[in-house]
């Protein structure tokens, strides 16, 4: 390990206008000939062709630059992007940061796909459409639900589409006024209780107990006749597998609530587990995280909501089905929760997830899980032996990880007075993407949640935890150096704590000016 | 330049390793001394003064005279005023009362303070919530929800707050108890009021943090929950402290903070009552109790709230009662654990279980009180 070298890293700095501001009247990128007259010629005036309501009132503002301009206005922005391409993204943990294969970008910008009208005929369209049905047999068969529908938009509308799909069925059961309330727990994502929440169900949250999860006697004590159902990510933010988790669902069942399994951890479970065994009516994947498709910053996500029999239902339509002919696009369902995306949600995400999954194959898809969990446990072990004031709750209790942790760096602050978001800026000095310390509520104090993937190598888990090594000996022996960081970025370091106040927050020009009226 | 508080109370914590209990009072200091008790709090002021060493060029000290703080200022060489002279050698509450008030005055931003819970009771009567507070933990009695965790953590947090500029802060409640009682094996408590205490930019808070959201929207969300949620013809008694008293401030009623007060069809029926008479409201029936656990311990009855005494809760039951707290709150409370001592084993017994504490509206966290 003494070999692995820190980079002499900094990040590029262009100090680049905006592209508005880069505008020079009468610059073009493309001159083309002026044919207005030869196509007038054939086509008649144009403005008989337009509906009156479609046309501009004014030009559209664009800039107006050259080629090159333009393409070096892009090369420095993409410069100033630390993205997951470029750097080694371990930090990022509960986004199951991997690979995403170049060769599935040839497939979403292809024209045979690119090119698709949304309202184009299904006779013309049997190929985009046998994707998306094989697809959702992959999924019932990764799942062992009965149905599976690709519209949510991302992971939080897929957790959404699930409480839709829970409140419809105990309202067809004439249960909606009695079934009230939802369990989940506080180290499952904050959308399992904010997405019931939208729908108006109470959500009642568990503690962990010394086992890292929940006790039974917990969750028996909570459950009642008012319980719709239980919202439960397996494994928790913390890579801790709930190994009692038939017996939770157990419970609920009992008590006549269903069991919504959150995947999104799921990078630690392909081919060893599925939500079916663990005993839920409802999951979703992100197919923009573990099935490889990039984030991209808020879309383009798909959260796959894959349902039992009793509640195909209530999915959101347009559904895809084949009648053994045919693939046609069904619309038809008065039992669905109805539209929830337009057309058919994010087929690019499904693309390269289908991708994915077919170039790999069922033993494939087992590897990269164990391959993810080998990761994870190769460097929990380096991060806890070797990295000064770095600790892992529960770990007495649950020694073991699946494919995430979360660390806390307490004992670092107790020791130095340095943090984890102080760590966290210096970490950037050294060509790593700021990590990701934990979703809310921070019970764990000091966090910080890596996953490394099976995109990572060994060497890149090396690296990674050589910084780290650093920037923890720094804080034993120079503090004042990590409070102060970052030294590498453009921007130094920035008292920021306005963006956890949302009346404070503006991330526009115009919702500053709402608040500053005098700017 | 900051201008930074600093209150040591000498004696405080003298009374702790001679099993007396705490140190209120000048023969419970002369019988401290007596069996060989040394002065405590000045090494754990020192510990967590460590922290704003490296900070003393942005920094400057207002203190008190010798032992409450002008002696470590000098021994650790950070630059300080002293703003109040105390008369004697043996110092008081008045004292710390005084040096407070001197501190205020001077403009100071945050009294940092080196006692336990009566140090924290008399500056609570000097400066109530005026200025941010934050207490290191140096006395025997450390029930109030104004310090940090250990001497370490408030020397970090104080050092954080100079480098950072602005802070928010949030009421917690000064609790002490009466020594005389405990001596004798009895628990009893009484609220004395509410101090602000800053929450740490940087999670530094009990390093923990709730989330985006603030509290006061949690508050105005567990209070329009419980407006919803009211019953007629139930009596509630809503215990003391700010978080309960949200279903009042919400339903425009008055209410004494430190107090029990009783509300029934949306009207106050009582204000400030005694065990005596809010166990004739108990007797009644139908009677649902509303309150919130004291910041970083836990405790739901049995601190500070008296009134709700043994007979009380045993007439009321645990299903009737709604434990309420903004999340952060709870994130401060070790273990996450809540606690109920009435004076009664056989009630306290009864009070134990799973409470879903409502922390914002509709939002439940599910606690257990052992």
């Amino acid at each position: 390990m003494s070999d692995t070298k820190l980079r002499n890293f900094h990040e590029a700095q262009w100090d680049e206008d905006l592209i508005f501001e880069q505008s020079v009247p009468g610059s073009r990128s493309l001159l083309v000939p002026d044919v207005s007259k030869e196509a007038g010629a054939v086509t008649g005036a144009l403005s008989g062709l337009m509906p009156a309501g479609l046309k501009r009132k004014e030009k559209p503002a664009l800039p107006e630059l050259a080629q090159p301009q333009v393409l070096r206005h892009y090369l420095r922005l993409s410069q100033e992007t630390i993205g997951q391409d470029i750097n080694i993204d371990i930090g990022l943990g509960t986004c199951t940061m991997k690979y995403s294969p170049k060769i599935n970008e040839q497939f979403v910008r292809s024209p045979k796909f690119t090119e698709m009208h949304p309202y184009q005929d299904d006779d013309t369209a049997q190929g985009i459409l046998k994707i998306i049905y094989d697809f959702e047999q992959i999924m019932k068969e990764i799942s062992g639900l009965d149905a599976v529908s690709f519209q949510p938009g991302g992971g939080g509308q897929g957790i959404y589409a699930n409480a839709a799909v829970l409140k419809k069925y105990f309202e067809d059961r004439g249960e909606a006024e009695q079934r009230t309330q939802i369990i989940t727990t506080i180290l499952s994502h904050p959308l399992d209780s904010a997405a019931p929440a939208m729908k108006g169900f109470e959500v009642i949250s568990l503690f962990p107990d010394e086992n890292g999860y929940p006790s039974l006697e917990n969750l028996k004590a909570v459950v009642s006749e008012k319980t719709a159902g239980i919202f439960i990510t397996n494994p928790e933010d913390t890579g801790v597998f709930n190994p009692i988790i038939r017996e939770f669902v157990d419970v609920v069942h009992q008590a006549g609530g269903l069991c919504v399994c959150d995947m999104a951890d799921y990078n630690g479970l392909f081919g060893l587990v599925r939500a079916k065994e663990l005993g839920a009516d409802m999951c979703h994947f992100n197919l923009h995280k573990a099935f490889s498709s990039p984030h991209a910053c808020m879309g383009p996500g798909c959260g796959a909501q894959c349902v039992s029999a009793e509640l195909e239902k209530y999915l959101p339509r347009p559904r895809v089905r084949f009648d053994g002919k045919r693939y046609y696009t069904d619309y038809d369902g008065p039992a669905s929760v109805g539209k929830i995306r337009q057309f058919h949600g994010t087929l690019s995400a499904v693309i390269r997830a289908y991708a994915w999954v077919m170039s790999l194959g069922k033993d494939g898809l087992q590897t990269v899980a164990e391959t993810a969990i080998l990761n994870n446990n190769y460097m929990m072990k380096r991060m806890l032996n070797e990295v000064k004031g770095v600790s892992m709750s529960w770990a007495e209790k649950a020694p073991h990880r699946l494919e995430q942790v979360r660390y806390s760096f307490e004992k670092l602050y107790k020791d130095t007075g340095v943090s984890a978001e102080d760590v966290n800026r210096h970490l950037v000095d050294f060509g790593f993407q700021r990590f990701f310390a934990s979703h809310h509520p921070l019970i764990v104090p000091e966090p910080f949640t890596p996953e490394p993937t099976e995109s990572y190598s060994k060497a890149d888990i090396d690296e990674y935890i050589t910084a780290l090594k650093k920037i923890s000996d720094e804080a034993y022996s120079t503090p004042e150096v990590v409070i102060n960081a970052p030294y590498k970025a453009p921007i130094s370091k920035l008292e920021c704590d306005h963006i956890k106040d949302y009346t404070e927050l503006a991330v526009t020009w115009r919702s500053y000016k709402k608040q500053h009226p005098d700017a | 330049m900051r201008k930074l508080g600093l209150i040591v109370n000498p004696i405080a914590g003298m009374g702790g390793k001679v099993a007396l209990k705490g140190t209120d009072g000048a023969d419970v200091l002369a019988a401290a001394r007596a069996r060989g008790a040394h002065p405590e709090s000045g090494h754990k002021a020192a510990r967590a003064l460590r922290a704003l060493v490296p900070l003393r060029a942005e920094l400057e000290v207002l203190t008190a005279s010798g032992g409450m703080g002008q002696t470590l200022c000098e021994q650790m060489d950070l630059p300080h005023r002293v703003v109040y002279h105390a008369a004697g050698e043996d110092t008081g509450p008045g004292d710390t009362e005084g040096a407070a008030r001197a501190m205020v005055a001077a403009g100071a931003e945050l009294i940092l303070f080196a006692g336990g819970d009566g140090t924290a009771r008399n500056l609570c009567q000097a400066v109530g919530e005026t200025v941010p507070v934050l207490g290191i933990p140096a006395g025997v009695k450390i029930q109030s929800a104004v310090f940090a965790l250990d001497p370490e953590t408030a020397g970090q947090i104080a050092a954080a707050l100079v480098r950072a500029g602005d802070f928010t802060c949030s009421p917690r409640e000064v609790v002490d108890l009466d020594e005389d009682a405990y001596r004798t094996g009895r628990v009893s408590a009484t609220l004395y009021g509410m101090m602000r205490v800053p929450n740490c930019p940087q999670q530094l808070q009990s390093m923990k943090q709730s989330g985006f959201t603030r509290e006061a929207d949690q508050m105005a969300g567990i209070a329009g929950y419980l407006e919803e949620h009211l019953e007629p013809g139930v009596t509630y008694a809503v215990g003391s402290g700010s978080t309960a008293k949200c279903i009042l401030q919400r339903l425009g009623l008055p209410y004494e903070l430190l107090g029990v007060d009783i509300l029934r069809d949306g009207a106050l029926l009582a204000k400030d009552v005694t065990e005596e008479q809010l166990w004739s409201y108990a007797r009644e029936g139908d009677m649902k109790i509303i309150v919130s656990p004291i910041g970083g311990q836990g405790f739901i009855f049995g601190r500070g709230n008296h009134q709700f005494s043994a007979r009380v809760l045993r007439a009321v039951g645990k299903e009737n009662i709604a434990v309420i707290a903004p999340e952060s709150k709870i994130l401060s409370i070790a273990g996450y654990q809540l606690h109920a001592d009435c004076g009664d084993p056989e009630v306290n017994e009864s009070l134990r279980g799973y409470y879903n504490v409502l922390c914002g509206y509709g939002y439940f966290l599910s606690l257990c009180c052992k």
